[in-house]
């Protein structure tokens, strides 16, 4: 099929990448200064902080995740600057983090014990946001082809339309963004069960079809060993209520959001994809771990479809909430950005949905606020991996 | 020419209608004496007497004094009758849906250059918005823009009386999709909108006007663009003059002159975005989108659906609650068990250990023997990778 080249309105990266915002972010690396980033984003508009509420460090469960999520996030195309709030300078958490960064990222540690103690390292934080935020200020947004996209795609409170309407439509429109040369992210592993299959033969080679039986029944085998078996309680009674069957019957309305196009990859949780096209991403089903994750490996738009509401918001990029039934759209009008309900009521198809969730993503990309960014929505927390959780 | 004059109408807290007239948008407004309860009746008056309307006005204004009026409280100015519109009446609108076209590509440009105009008609005028009354989204379309453009507002006897502010509300995805759903791109509810004033044609020159649109949501502009009335390639009294050549004009019609603005491709009208259309002197027309809902249009229900995903499909969803006896017409089965909305019905008969397939694809299989027309759900369904006594690695070569 011809297409002509779209484009959407965005922050060149000296990467190549490309932002769909300009944030300055103000990352703690330890759970004890995520108040002080909090305090930092009250004094300095155009800042966004999160908190971080797990410990990390070589020797717990989940490091080599934890640096990479983290790394992820301070070199994100929709990241301007990074400050590192630190305790000190000298913890091997920082020294990780920051040595596995490229040139090219734009961040900065102020810690505790070089600062001065909790009142000088906020003057200074202040000092180098404010100037950042600034400078971030003064960029100009520019036609960027929309190849550049890297689409994370999530599914939260799946109820007997998510398979019909909200899924499928952003499955065409992923698919929309594919022939485009762009990229998208179907992760969520526990709800890959039982659909693995459909995901194997569209595999580009053997390996990668390997590497998703591989990738799922690492996930399920994980739990059973940690004496928690999933699929006990998968699906939910409210799943079933809403007549849904099997786990199966589940996955197979999930892994409609990642459309029709070949798998190119497997990637690992926060792992950057390499290749165009539709990747998995080993991820858990936790909403907000999920993007945490997609983000890291640069999405810089996420859109999850729900059947059920939730206001959750990524700091860095933007979420679109797109609701299954127009019901809950209405229920739920300043939490929901985009409505597939049409497709339930018979008024639209799915490729018509489709088509519009793509023009919405394309506005958004272009800075079009979405509910969680008008409601200051950040939630953050980093997958310890399948071992740990 | 003179100074303009703008007749309006606003509706009180009790609901009454009130009459007046003003010199210019935003000037304080002159009530017309109750007694005179409609435009009709003080046109009828001026004609009788011999007295211009633009006199008249004039002289009411000198003579009574003037109030403030809560621009919320305006409604369409005079009470349209039936509302018309133009269309590729500017070179920009031509090339707009040239783009949204897909086939027959000259059409627009034919219209353009053609002696016959392109009129189509957009409803009642009570089927249209006021001011600040909400514009319809089509529940059945996703691509609206809004079309600003000058209307023209007919008297008693088809005469060009005045001006106002018209929004011909389009779908332009039923456009694009194809020319013969131009009706349905065209004609719903609150298609078109009109306010919030008239300005009466002999103070204003039609052909020198500056017409503004904006589109606003969540308080950020998303669009705006300006064009001139110079630029349109048509005239007022013609278009009205094509449209009486085959139709009695009802007394009191509006023509929508066509559109000199269209939003890029991008930009698409959701659900509680504000429009904001500008012609001065007349004023701003102020709507909010909203998506039709059947309550505005009282529809028959539709009839309960039933979708069948995937051709392989042995089980079908239902979308409503369906009733033992419920015969679904296309796929031949008679309902035997309740159906809860979101639960699923067999299609064909299934016997123990045969695939049940949804998505087109096996969900499970079959614990008890399955009739057409049966509940499908945990009672008679049970998962194979939910099977403690089948290992995983053994499905996954099934």
């Amino acid at each position: 099929m011809e297409h002509t080249e779209l484009t959407f309105m965005g922050y060149w990266r000296p990467d190549g990448r490309a932002g769909t915002r300009n944030h300055v972010l103000l990352l703690p690396l330890a759970p004890a200064v995520s108040t002080t980033a909090m305090h930092v984003e009250q004094i300095v508009p155009g800042t966004v902080a999160v908190e971080l509420h797990q410990d990390i460090g070589p020797e717990l469960p989940g490091w080599t995740l934890a640096v990479r999520t983290l790394r992820g996030w301070i070199d994100h195309p929709n990241v301007y600057g990074a400050v590192l709030l630190a305790l000190s300078a000298q913890d091997p958490v920082v020294e990780a983090i920051v040595e596995g960064l490229p040139p090219s990222a734009r961040w900065q540690v102020i810690s505790f014990d070089e600062a001065g103690g909790r009142r000088a390292a906020e003057t200074a934080a202040v000092a180098i946001a404010r100037e950042w935020a600034h400078e971030a200020q003064n960029m100009v947004r520019e036609p960027i082809p929309v190849r550049h996209l890297l689409l994370a795609t999530e599914c939260g409170g799946s109820d007997a339309c998510s398979g019909l309407s909200a899924n499928p439509s952003l499955g065409y429109a992923s698919d929309l963004l594919i022939q485009q040369g762009g990229t998208s992210i179907l992760a969520e592993t526990t709800e890959l069960i039982g659909a693995e299959g459909i995901l194997a033969a569209r595999a580009r080679t053997p390996a990668v079809a390997e590497a998703v039986w591989h990738t799922v029944a690492h996930a399920e085998h994980a739990a059973m060993r940690m004496g928690v078996d999933f699929r006990g309680g998968q699906p939910a009674p409210g799943n079933m209520a809403g007549g849904i069957t099997t786990i199966e019957e589940k996955s197979l309305g999930c892994v409609h959001k990642g459309g029709t196009s070949p798998v190119v990859d497997v990637v690992d949780y926060a792992e950057r994809p390499t290749r165009a096209g539709l990747v998995v991403m080993d991820t858990p089903g936790h909403d907000v771990m999920q993007f945490v994750g997609m983000a890291a490996a640069g999405a810089q738009v996420i859109v999850f479809t729900t059947g059920r509401g939730t206001p959750t918001g990524a700091a860095i990029a933007p979420v679109i909430k797109v609701s299954t039934r127009t019901d809950l759209k209405h229920q739920l009008p300043d939490l929901i950005d985009f409505d597939a309900g049409p497709v339930i009521d018979g008024y639209l198809t799915v490729e018509q949905v489709g088509e519009a969730l793509w023009r919405k993503i394309r506005l958004v990309a272009s800075g079009e606020l979405v509910a969680a960014e008008r409601w200051g929505h950040r939630e953050f927390g980093v997958f310890p991996g399948w071992e740990a959780n | 020419m003179d100074e303009a004059i703008l007749l309006m109408r606003w509706k009180d807290e009790k609901g009454a209608v009130h009459l007046g007239v003003c010199a210019g948008t935003g000037k304080a407004v002159s009530p017309v004496d109750p007694d005179m309860a409609s435009w009709e009746t003080v046109l009828q008056r001026c004609r009788e007497s011999g007295e211009s309307m633009t006199n008249w006005a004039r002289r009411w204004m000198a003579e009574h004094a003037a109030v403030e009026v809560d621009p919320a409280q305006w409604i369409v100015p005079v009470e349209v009758t039936e509302v018309w519109a133009a269309g590729v009446t500017y070179e920009l609108s031509r090339d707009a849906r040239e783009k949204e076209t897909t086939s027959a590509q000259s059409l627009y440009a034919k219209v353009y250059e053609a002696t016959r105009p392109e009129l189509f008609w957009k409803g009642l005028g009570s089927q249209a918005a006021g001011p600040f009354e909400p514009i319809g989204l089509r529940p059945d379309a996703t691509w609206h823009v809004p079309e600003p453009e000058l209307t023209v507002v007919l008297d008693d006897q088809g005469a060009i009386w005045g001006y106002t502010i018209g929004n011909d509300m389009t779908a332009r995805d039923l456009e694009a999709d194809n020319p013969l759903y131009l009706p349905q791109a065209k004609l719903f509810y609150r298609s078109a909108a009109l306010g919030p004033a008239m300005v009466l044609a002999d103070t204003v020159d039609p052909y020198a006007l500056t017409i503004t649109c904006e589109i606003w949501r969540h308080e950020m502009r998303i669009w705006q663009a300006e064009v001139t009335t110079a630029h349109m390639r048509r005239r007022t009294d013609e278009l009205v003059a094509w449209l009486g050549r085959a139709w009695p004009i009802a007394p009191f019609s509006a023509v929508m002159t066509g559109a000199g603005l269209v939003p890029p491709d991008d930009v698409a009208l959701e659900d509680g975005d504000e429009v904001r259309i500008e012609i001065l002197p007349i004023g701003v027309l102020v709507n909010h989108a909203r998506r039709i809902e059947p309550s505005w249009v009282a529809v028959v229900k539709p009839p309960q659906r039933v979708v069948r995903i995937d051709p392989r499909d042995t089980v079908a969803v239902s979308l409503g609650s369906l009733e033992p006896g419920h015969w679904i017409n296309e796929y031949n089965v008679t309902v035997r068990d309740p159906i809860p909305f979101g639960h699923k019905v067999a299609l064909v008969p299934m016997a123990v250990g045969d695939a049940v397939v949804k998505y087109g694809e096996q969900i499970g299989v079959a614990s008890r023997p399955i009739a057409a027309g049966d509940h499908v759900h945990t009672h008679n369904v049970e998962s194979v990778r939910g099977r403690g006594d089948l290992s995983v690695e053994g499905s996954e070569q099934s």
